[in-house]
């Protein structure tokens, strides 16, 4: 019911095993953070699709929060 | 009056049941007209001369679901109705064209069918005293012209056993005798017709119609909720009500009180609730409703969607909202689930087609589901203590669950696109809050699928309140004792399989192997005595202490495949084609049924056993001798991997079990055979 276009899960999901096909082609110290990087994106995929029109944003937005989350707390006191 | 049957000839014949049990006909001469709108009659002024002459064309007004028209009303056929649409060049908007005959009267007397009519359509309970007979026939009707073996069961059963011509005299004059109200008949839809192939050439009367009467109904495949369908074409009998128990899904579900129950709020005879899909009911029910309330029915949909931009259409449709589980084993967790959510929305919010642009009226679709809602939260809390209301239930959840997808579906007669994005878009806001509502009392929210959240934490009961204070929806909370979230192959969590253990101990489980309609027996009843196992223990710790009992049921499966019957590991699937552009299995099934002389069509169910997988071998489960093991040994791998995953500590990485590790028995001194190559 409704209609059927690419939604922004769907999406999503495409641009991931895109970003997995390139990781397979990076040299073997990179692969495993662009491993982890695409995790990090699909990690709020499906939260960030309430608010995203776009799969792209909705990944990019998941990588930051997730990188974000995982700095230490005290980078926060350091003057830029 | 109880009213049994109702059909359409020259004018409206109701079945009606007496207190004593009698059964006669009552028939009513009703011609009504259908209803015509022209943007411009002069334009077609010679149109409507030939109309009133011939057919009594009338000016009137006539009330759609938007405002008032005015129009004329035409006694003419559907084929007349359809030329006035070529003649106008699809100018004239057409109402009550396509509406049942014996429906619209019944809706326009304020009557309905399988219910006293000082008696309200909308209570649970069904009064009712019907001779019933069941019909079980072991023979598949599509190999067989004539069945060999029958049991009827009435008052007592009697057991037919013979040649396929006297078997079938003898069940004829059983029914006969018999009289009943009601026949419960497997693959009754299949064999009507080859029963009255057999009547005509023996001269015989087939006794399933009270005056000898069938209503023909076509056979045809069709898409719904993105799987190819198949309806069998059926006879009909007058004043009797006949179920094909295998075909009606209604019948599955509900049980004879669902199809009663169906029949009285669409207004239909139970012989269609019978045989017709939730969403044809729920779409009857609107109907009935919009005619009892003077509302005509537009023939075809004349409100089409404004032009939107992809992106606009983007936003605004974007389905209900999920929270994807962290794969793992969880204990103590609550699954709190809202009870019709969708059709709560539409009656809370007053969301109609009509009401998007006039928000003040009060809504058509939220004025007829309301009761609807009122009496599914009403068996939803009955069939707790009485299992009689589970059937009625299980109805009302699904033609509930239907009439928001209708409020999408092109055709739909009230539905509107708009509707359905703004239900969803309800919706969302709603899980949104809820999650909100529970984490800021202390929950953790583990899951959440559109109307359904996961949650840890307590107390739960005060959640379940202040949801309902906040939301004003209902919401149903079950307590797992532990939960599995199985993952998805990238290790994230899959939104849709997973088990636990409930409260009073049963299992609940959703999308693997034991719950999936295609998986074969042999490996459902492997996965559902690890759960008999497995729901013993009520702590993730004590599942831990049964890990090497519920593997010995997977060691013990595997050991004794190779002796397995083959047609318990028959593999069931509705086929959606019956042509295949690239080998496969299923295409190799339906070319196995093919070559047996059985045709098929889309949305046919059929049932084959793997006879070599690499080659494409297969066999229909009726005359399949081998099978693959390792083909079906990979199945049960996969039945295992879920299971086994509970016994992971509830890490990302499951304890998956390789069959290496088993012993394999030795293939030659088994019936079944390995493939070579």
């Amino acid at each position: 019911m409704g209609r059927s276009f690419l939604s922004v899960r769907l999406g999503v999901r495409s641009l991931a095993e895109r970003w997995e096909r390139v990781t397979k082609r990076l040299d073997r110290d990179n692969r495993a953070p662009a491993k982890r990087l695409t995790g990090l994106a699909k990690n709020h995929s499906s939260e960030a699709f309430f608010g995203c029109d776009n799969p792209l944003e909705a990944m990019v937005f998941s990588a930051l929060l997730e990188i974000r989350r995982n700095q230490d707390p005290e980078d926060d006191d350091v003057d830029p | 009056m109880w009213i049994l049957d109702t059909a359409y000839r020259d004018g409206v014949d109701l079945w009606c049941r007496d207190r004593n049990g009698s059964v006669t006909r009552k028939h009513v001469a009703y011609d009504p007209p259908f209803y015509l709108h022209l943007p411009d009659p002069a334009a077609h002024h010679e149109m409507l001369d030939v109309l009133e002459a011939e057919f009594g064309a009338a000016p009137c007004t006539f009330r759609t679901l938007f405002s008032e028209l005015e129009g004329f009303s035409v006694h003419g056929s559907r084929q007349l109705a359809e030329q006035v649409e070529q003649q106008t060049r699809f100018d004239a908007r057409l109402f009550n064209v396509d509406v049942r005959r014996d429906q619209q009267f019944m809706a326009e007397q304020g009557i309905f069918p399988c219910g006293d009519d000082y008696g309200s359509r909308f209570t649970p309970d069904l009064s009712f005293d019907l001779r019933q007979v069941e019909i079980r026939i072991p023979d598949d009707p599509a190999r067989t012209p004539l069945c060999t073996e029958a049991e009827v069961t009435g008052d007592r059963t009697e057991r037919l056993h013979g040649p396929g011509d006297t078997v079938v005299a003898d069940l004829f004059g059983l029914v006969e005798s018999i009289d009943p109200d009601v026949i419960l008949m497997s693959h009754a839809d299949a064999w009507l017709p080859q029963f009255r192939a057999f009547a005509h050439k023996n001269g015989l009367e087939m006794p399933f119609s009270r005056n000898g009467k069938y209503r023909q109904m076509s056979s045809r495949s069709y898409w719904s909720y993105g799987r190819m369908e198949h309806k069998e074409a059926a006879l009909i009998p007058d004043g009797r009500v006949l179920i094909d128990t295998d075909q009606s899904f209604v019948y599955r579900e509900g049980g004879l009180f669902g199809v009663l129950m169906a029949s009285r709020l669409s207004g239909l005879s139970p012989n269609l609730a019978a045989r017709f899909t939730p969403g044809t009911l729920i779409s009857s029910y609107e109907v009935y409703e919009a005619v009892k309330r003077g509302i005509v029915v537009p023939f075809r949909k004349a409100d089409a969607e404004t032009v939107r931009k992809l992106t606009d259409l983007r936003a605004a449709d974007r389905g209900g909202m999920m929270f994807q589980p962290e794969p793992g084993i969880f204990e103590n967790v609550d699954e709190i689930d809202f009870t019709s959510m969708y059709p709560s929305i539409i009656v809370k919010y007053n969301l109609s087609p009509e009401t998007l642009d006039n928000l003040g009226c009060e809504g058509f679709l939220p004025a007829v589901l309301a009761p609807v809602v009122s009496l599914r939260k009403e068996t939803k809390r009955r069939k707790h203590n009485e299992a009689r209301y589970a059937g009625i239930d299980t109805l009302l959840k699904w033609m509930l669950v239907t009439c928001f997808g209708y409020t999408g579906y092109k055709n739909a007669k009230f539905g509107r696109i708009e509707v359905h994005e703004a239900i969803t878009a309800r919706s969302r806001e709603i899980l949104i809050q809820t999650k909100d509502l529970a984490e800021s009392m202390g929950f953790t929210v583990l899951h959440g699928i559109v109307d359904c959240l996961w949650v840890q934490g307590s107390p739960v009961e005060e959640l379940q309140q202040r949801i309902g204070e906040v939301t004003g929806l209902w919401a149903e909370c079950e307590h797992f004792d532990w939960i599995v979230f199985l993952p998805l192959n990238d290790g994230f969590g899959a939104y849709n399989r997973y088990y636990g253990r409930l409260f009073d101990g049963s299992m609940k489980v959703r999308g693997i192997a034991a719950r999936r309609h295609d998986t074969p027996d042999y490996i459902r009843t492997m996965q559902q005595e690890m759960f008999e196992i497995m729901q013993e223990e009520r702590t993730a710790a004590g599942l831990a202490t049964v890990r090497d009992r519920v593997r010995g049921i997977y060691v013990t499966a595997l050991q004794e495949l190779p002796h397995a019957d083959p047609r318990s590991l028959a593999i069931s699937r509705r086929i959606s084609r019956t042509r295949y552009t690239h080998r496969c299995l299923e295409g190799a099934a339906v070319q196995a049924y093919r070559d047996c002389g059985v045709e098929v069509a889309p949305g046919m169910k059929i049932s084959y056993v793997i006879r070599d997988a690499r080659r494409y071998q297969v066999d229909p489960e009726w005359s399949a001798e081998t099978f693959d093991i390792p083909y079906y040994r990979s199945l049960m791998e996969k039945a295992w991997n879920d299971i086994a995953y509970a016994f992971g500590g509830g890490g990302r990485q499951p304890e998956w079990v390789v069959q290496r590790e088993l012993v394999a028995p030795d293939p030659a001194s088994s019936p079944a055979r390995v493939p070579q190559g």
